[in-house]
């Protein structure tokens, strides 16, 4: 070393003094480096540190620089200059400064030097570098087919290669293609390599022409097999993409295979005794390529694959044991010879025993394989299979798992999960527990013997810290607890058996949560707390052993600790803090230590946290409403917000009543001066709170109801006038009803004065009223209510906004006012769990009964319209009994005086007498249980065939209008009409008003005979039962409309009932309300909204309102809330699509058009429906009513398909939809298909037909 | 394919860095010294095949010193990459008679043109010893006509 050392000093030193330099020197300099060179080697291999590296490294790339700018170096110290860059760029360092020498070098004569820029080039320059260009343009250069330097063009080509980008490409294209039929087999090669990296780099369809293809074709067939080999690689890569193009060729790869199999490659080849074992292995790559679903291709195959193996078994090494799996991958990947497998199969032996670990990893590997095809010839290696798990090899491990994995099915799911999550504990690798959680979930879900063992071993799962576990599967607990099974007492059972689970969990956690390594992963907090909180009360009162301690309370004790600790984060704390809540409302009481917890997190920094513990304090105070808020059982249920409006009715009234001012609508406000303006300017009186209502319903509209409705809305206004002004007394009341008046008529035509006269005119009306006089006179006190009252409608709507929704549930659509129950519960099944998206798709459909199941037997959440006595069964009716009597009319009655004064709109009604039909009672009550809000909600069509009598009706009704002044014979008319009701009242007992024929109230609004009716019950108490009747004229064309008749009848007939006060809205996002006409005996307050009754409602008598709805907007839930001022509850007028009138005039009107145009809409909804008990009967009723219900036209039938379609015109849209009913008679499954071209509109009838379907169902039962 | 070849010893410092897959430069030396970090934690009975990341495992072999670890994807035959680090190391070993650590390091140009002529593309191309010490044989030879070998200098 030393003397080594001696020389190169002298070799510098006769550099510096310029001595003439001895040749055998000269010898030395090239066979010894430079000095530099050797030190920067010695400096770098000695060096200890990073440090000293980059020292040295920075050092160095300061000498190069140097002597970069030197330009009288000599060609090997050049050279050397870049070599000793190429360390410093493989040592990290940036080497820019030296591209342009290293391209300089690329021109050098010398192949040497040459071959040194063009690595330099290749291994220094980053990608898209600019000083590409240039370097391209130096391969080009030395890529000269005629060049006898073989070295150079090789050189250019190794170098293009690598340095080559897709722009490029079409430059050497030409060149390359020309130089695969080189004379130097070096050449063709690197030509055909030049080809591949093209191929990599542009893809097949840019390069892989007839040329291209054949020039590869004929490497393929080179007689140097270096060239061939590479050509197999390029083919290789081919028939990854596209084999389909290589199918001819398998017999030559086939014939490649056997020949170098049998060794008839050049001696050269031969590497360990195996002829080229690569080639080989590329070779049956490509034929597993080729031969996959190829069953032709594969039979080839077999054969020179089962050689290849067998020659390969002969000399057992490294190399042979990759051909033998290469060969079993390539029999498992083409068609499956089942015989040849279970040989190759016998092979795995040899590799399997304790070799050594690469072996084994391969013989997992080739199982891994051969359990696709053959799973059974995997059994033999059972226990080799479980000592390879058992290794301490973590590569070894993973390859077993992943056979364990690939080989699980439903018999040995059970140990293999469990020892999937004996790996997943194990494990440092955060990938590798990543990937096995995700795959033991997968497992799971796929396999899972029983709800138990699934509850069981997420659980466990969950567990175990760190496995990032998808929230969304973890979730998948909760939706499997929640939603159950069909089976009432099982799922009862698997909730137990969950809680118990998590209870049993609590002692051992409490302990080991003292150490602060073992942390339980947030997201099992969060199940647990879930898990406990809802089903705890399943489990008995008292925990054994805690000294007879609750267990709600046993559990909170827990949760408080929980919270007390510090690595959970806001989101599982605020979990904990919601479960916490729960527990306290099933408790009843409000623990000291959850006082303490809860007060500690008013204060927490997190806003998430802070809310739900100022909820537990706030809800806390009062007891009673706390099991109220928090039901048990009641995750699947429904929020009932009918019940938490009316509470917050009851605050806002009394908050107004108290001076606050009450909410207005955004949309209400900006409209409010311009109209208030008009209407201060008209008022003399006016309450002050009215001022910032909205004006009479909009105008336009109510005139547009008054031409199509002329026979019943004119008549009716002034009378409701001529009632007030009667009343001497009322001034107040008499006022407000004139402006209303006015600024109606401000519209329809600008004469004021001509509408008022008309409106104090009516002076038979009060004639009629002499009977009731000491009535009115004492209904005076109503008007200071009025205020307050009117109040209540306006925060109704708005407060469903503000309400912060109790469960984690949030409110899907905001529009929604009242929430219909039934369509809330749909909802929820749709997006059931907490956000469980999958569902809407796939589970909604059998989802479906187990809801309602459940929903009957529910606890709490039933919507409390009803909350006295009798359960309203007797609203439930089957709709096949015709609820209009044959007509009788009658001519003579008693005419009780109070009440045909009243009555104005009904005197001109011929009478009919009540049929109430004694078998629906008795039928009804089985359906008890169910809920009244899906009562509420159903329809029944009724046809009322009245078609002589209706024609009266209308004479009459023009008669009204012509004159006024009321004739003797209908002024009869009223007092039947009124008697016709009275008398179908017995005193003293309860009625309903499916019991009554209410026809000839109501018919009098229906303008066609074709008209149909629905009547419901929408509240009933000691006093009062109201009704509506909705009248769906289908003849009217062009008209969305809907018109429905709010019934009220005093209960009981033995008391009165006064200061009633109605308000309807006008104003609501998807229907427009107009009153179109109201009883004589209400008044409308100028607001349009507010009704007040003048006198006491009289016992026996009905009043009615009349509104007509048109459909604005399509939307969820459409009802109306409506206040009843002595009704506690807000009730709700539930409008369903179906209760509006359908145009008819659709553009599909064949079968081709009905198939192109449901192609074009997107909005897609489908039901399958199974199950049914009877086979078809069920299926053609409900197939009846869904045709019924929503008036569809059926375009094309046959026997098993239906096409249907509707079209509906809102004043701002039109929407259609196509239906598709097809029914499978096989296995009786009917399937609706809805297409629509407004997303709401499926969506709403998607769960119309979902109710249609329950209710059938339900019917079933 | 072939993703990356990788020497280095066992101080963990890179002797030859060859990349047919682009790997940004900044990004290359944390990766080789996590790789090298994992092989050196390995006994000589465990596999000689790691997983590292997606779609990536890397197949590593150690002679004496140093440490030859190639990259592949995960539809390589890890074995046949095992010999034929073998076959390369074999090649070396004709090329500088008992080649050692620091011959490596002398000769890095000769050391990735040998590689170069064995892989190309990520794909193997040329396996046969005599074939490639034939090319680099003719590269190498100086002007003067003799081949140039720095093989003398023995440091150890």
């Amino acid at each position: 070393m030393n003397s080594n050392f001696n020389l190169t000093n002298l070799l510098k030193l006769n550099e510096n003094s310029k001595l003439q330099i001895p040749s055998w020197i000269k010898v030395l300099q090239s066979k010894v480096l430079d000095l530099d060179f050797y030190e920067l080697v010695k400096n770098i291999s000695e060096s200890k540190s990073r440090e000293e590296e980059t020292r040295i490294v920075q050092n160095e790339i300061m000498k190069l620089k140097k002597a970069f700018s030197q330009h009288d170096q000599s060609k090997e110290k050049k050279r050397e200059c870049l070599i000793r860059m190429i360390y410093c760029h493989m040592l990290g360092f940036n080497v820019e400064f030296g591209h342009v020498n290293a391209l300089n070098m690329t021109q050098d004569s010398e192949i040497w030097n040459k071959r040194t820029g063009y690595l330099a080039l290749s291994l220094c320059l980053p990608d898209r570098h600019e000083l590409l260009i240039m370097v391209v343009n130096s391969i080009q250069k030395g890529l000269g087919y005629d060049k006898s330097n073989y070295l150079e063009v090789s050189s250019a080509l190794t170098a293009l290669c690598k340095l080559i980008d897709k722009e490029t490409i079409p430059a050497f294209l030409q060149k390359v293609l020309t130089l695969v039929q080189h004379p130097i087999p070096l050449v063709r090669k690197k030509a055909v390599t030049a080809l591949h990296r093209f191929y990599q780099l542009q893809g097949y369809d840019d390069i892989i022409d007839s040329q291209t293809e054949d020039k590869l074709r004929i490497a393929l067939c080179d007689k140097d097999p270096s060239v061939m080999a590479a050509s197999v690689s390029v083919f290789l890569d081919i028939s990854k993409t596209h084999s389909h193009t290589l199918k001819d060729l398998v017999p030559s790869f086939v014939g490649i295979l056997k020949q170098v199999s049998e060794g008839r490659l050049p001696v050269v080849y031969v590497y360990h005794h195996i002829h080229h074992p690569w080639l080989q292995i590329n070779l049956l790559k490509l034929l597993s390529n080729l031969g996959a679903q190829d069953q032709k291709s594969s039979e080839h195959m077999y054969q020179v694959v089962l050689l290849t193996m067998q020659q390969g078994i002969k000399v057992k090494n490294n190399v042979s044991f990759a051909i033998l799996y290469e060969a079993i991958k390539c029999l498992t990947s083409i068609h499956p010879n089942i015989p040849l497998i279970e040989t190759a199969a016998k092979y795995i032996h040899v590799l399997l025993p304790k070799l050594h670990n690469n072996l084994r990893y391969f013989g997992i590997k080739a199982l891994t394989s051969i359990v696709k095809v053959s799973p059974k010839s995997v059994a033999q290696f059972q226990m080799e299979v479980i000592e390879c798990l058992e290794s301490s090899d973590d590569t070894l491990k993973r390859k077993s798992l992943d056979l364990l994995y690939r080989m699980t099915n439903q018999n040995n799911i059970i140990p293999i999960c469990a020892k999937l999550i004996d790996h997943i504990r194990q494990t440092k690798d955060k990938s590798l527990r990543m990937e096995l959680v995700s795959r033991e979930m997968e497992l799971m879900e796929k396999y899972s013997p029983s709800d138990y063992w699934y509850i069981d071993t997420m659980v466990t799962l969950l567990s175990i810290p760190a496995t990032h576990m998808n929230q969304q599967s973890a979730f998948n607990l909760i939706r499997l607890l929640a939603e159950g099974n069909q089976d009432e007492t099982e799922d009862t059972k698997i909730k137990l058996h969950a809680v118990d689970n998590f209870m049993e969990k609590i002692p051992q956690l409490q302990q080991s949560s003292n150490n602060p390594l073992y942390l339980l992963p947030d997201l099992f907090i969060k199940i647990m707390t879930w898990v406990l909180s809802e089903y705890s009360y399943l489990l008995p009162s008292q925990v054994p052993d805690q000294g007879g301690l609750s267990t709600h309370e046993y559990i909170i004790n827990y949760f408080c600790d929980l919270l007390e600790k510090e690595h959970y984060n806001s989101d599982t704390k605020s979990w904990i803090l919601i479960a916490i809540t729960k527990l306290t409302s099933h408790l009843g009481k409000y623990l000291p230590q959850v006082s303490i917890i809860t007060n500690k997190y008013t204060q927490s920094r997190s806003v998430q946290c802070q809310q739900r513990a100022l909820e537990l304090q706030e809800i806390s105070r009062i007891p009673s409403l706390m099991t109220e808020i928090f039901p048990q059982d009641s995750y699947c249920e429904d929020l009932d917000l009918d019940s938490v409006f009316k509470k917050l009715d009851q605050f806002t009234s009394t908050a107004i009543s108290n001076g606050a001012k009450e909410y207005i609508p955004i949309h209400k406000r900006k409209s409010t001066p311009l109209i208030d303006l008009q209407s201060i300017q008209q008022l003399t009186i006016q309450p002050k709170e009215l001022n910032f209502e909205y004006p009479p319903p909009p105008s336009i509209f109510q005139q547009q109801s008054y031409q199509s409705t002329p026979t019943t809305s004119l008549p009716l206004v002034p009378i409701s006038t001529t009632t007030t002004t009667g009343n001497p007394q009322d001034d107040n009341n008499r006022q407000m009803v004139s402006i209303d008046q006015n600024t109606q008529a401000m519209v329809v035509s600008p004469k004021v004065e001509s509408i008022i006269p008309k409106s104090t005119k009516i002076a038979w009306t009060k004639k009629g009223f002499v009977g009731d006089k000491p009535n009115t006179v004492t209904q005076t006190p109503v008007i200071p209510n009025n205020n307050s009252n009117i109040s209540e409608q306006q925060p109704q709507s708005s407060s469903t906004t503000q309400q912060p929704t109790t469960q984690q549930t949030t409110t899907q659509q905001p529009q929604k006012k009242i929430v219909d129950p039934e369509k809330e519960k749909l909802a929820k099944q749709l997006f059931s769990g907490l956000g469980g998206e999958s569902v809407e798709t796939t589970n909604s459909s059998e989802t479906v009964p187990k809801k309602i199941k459940k929903h009957q037997t529910g606890v709490t959440t039933q919507p409390k319209v009803n909350t006295n006595e009798t359960p309203l069964n007797n609203q439930f009716k089957d709709p096949l009994i015709d609820l209009s009597p044959p007509l009788t009319s009658t001519t003579t009655t008693t005419p009780t005086s109070n009440s045909s004064q009243l009555l104005v709109e009904i005197e001109n009604t011929p009478t009919k007498t009540a049929i109430t039909s004694p078998t629906t009672k008795s039928n009804n009550s089985i359906l008890d249980d169910i809920d009244n809000n899906e009562i509420l909600s159903l329809s029944f069509n009724t046809n009322i065939t009245s078609s002589n009598i209706n024609k009266n009706i209308l004479d009459s009704d023009i008669n009204t209008v012509t004159s006024p002044i009321i004739s003797s014979p209908i002024r009869t008319a009223i007092s039947t009409s009124t008697s016709t009701l009275s008398s179908q009242i017995e005193p003293g007992q309860d009625f309903s008003i499916e019991n009554l024929n209410i026809s000839p109230v109501v018919s009098k609004y229906m303008s066609k005979d074709d008209d149909e009716v629905e009547y419901q019950q929408v509240f009933k108490d000691k006093s009062i039962v109201v009704g509506i009747a909705k009248i769906i004229s289908y003849l009217e064309p062009q008209n969305t409309k809907c018109k429905t008749t709010i019934l009220l009848i005093s209960n009981l007939q033995s008391t009165s009932i006064g200061n009633l006060k109605i308000t309807i809205p006008t104003n609501n996002d998807n229907l427009v309300i107009n009153i179109t006409d109201i009883d004589s005996i209400l008044s409308l307050d100028d607001n349009g909204t507010n009704l007040s009754l003048q006198s006491e409602l009289p016992a026996k008598l009905t009043i009615s309102v009349i509104l007509s709805v048109k459909l604005k907007k399509i939307g969820f839930n459409m009802s109306i809330p409506i206040t009843l001022s002595n009704v506690t509850n807000a009730l709700s007028i539930p409008y369903e699509v179906s209760d509006f009138h359908w145009d008819q005039d659709d553009e599909a009107n064949d079968l081709d058009s009905f198939n192109s145009i449901s192609s074009q809409y997107q909005f897609e909804r489908s039901i399958d429906i199974q199950s049914f008990h009877t086979v078809d009967s069920r299926n053609q009723l409900l197939f009846n009513r869904f045709i019924k219900g929503l008036h569809l036209k059926i375009i094309h039938s046959n026997e098993q398909e239906y096409y249907l379609v509707h079209t509906l015109s809102t004043s701002t849209n039109h929407y259609q939809c196509l239906y598709k009913f097809t029914h499978n008679n096989q296995d009786n499954t009917t399937t609706f298909l809805i297409k629509s071209n407004d997303k709401n509109l499926s969506d709403v009838l998607y769960r119309y037909a979902f109710k249609l379907y329950n209710l059938e169902q339900l019917k079933n039962k | 394919m072939i993703k990356f070849f990788i020497l280095a010893n066992i101080q963990g410092k890179t002797r030859l860095s060859q990349y047919y897959e682009h790997i940004p430069f900044q990004d290359r030396p944390t990766m080789e010294s996590d790789i090298i970090r994992k092989c050196l934690s390995r006994t000589s009975l465990q596999c000689s095949f790691l997983e590292y990341k997606e779609d990536m495992k890397f197949v590593y072999r150690r002679y004496a010193s140093l440490f030859f670890i190639v990259g592949v994807d995960s539809t390589e035959n890890e074995l046949a990459i095992y010999e034929l680090i073998n076959n390369y190391v074999e090649i070396l070993d004709a090329t500088f008679e008992d080649v050692c650590e620091l011959d490596i390091m002398f000769n890095i140009d000769k050391a990735h043109f040998i590689l170069d002529e064995m892989i190309s593309n990520g794909n193997i191309v040329e396996i046969s010893k005599q074939q490639i010490l034939e090319v680099i044989n003719s590269i190498c030879k100086s002007a003067d006509g003799t081949t140039a070998s720095n093989q003398p200098i023995k440091l150890r």
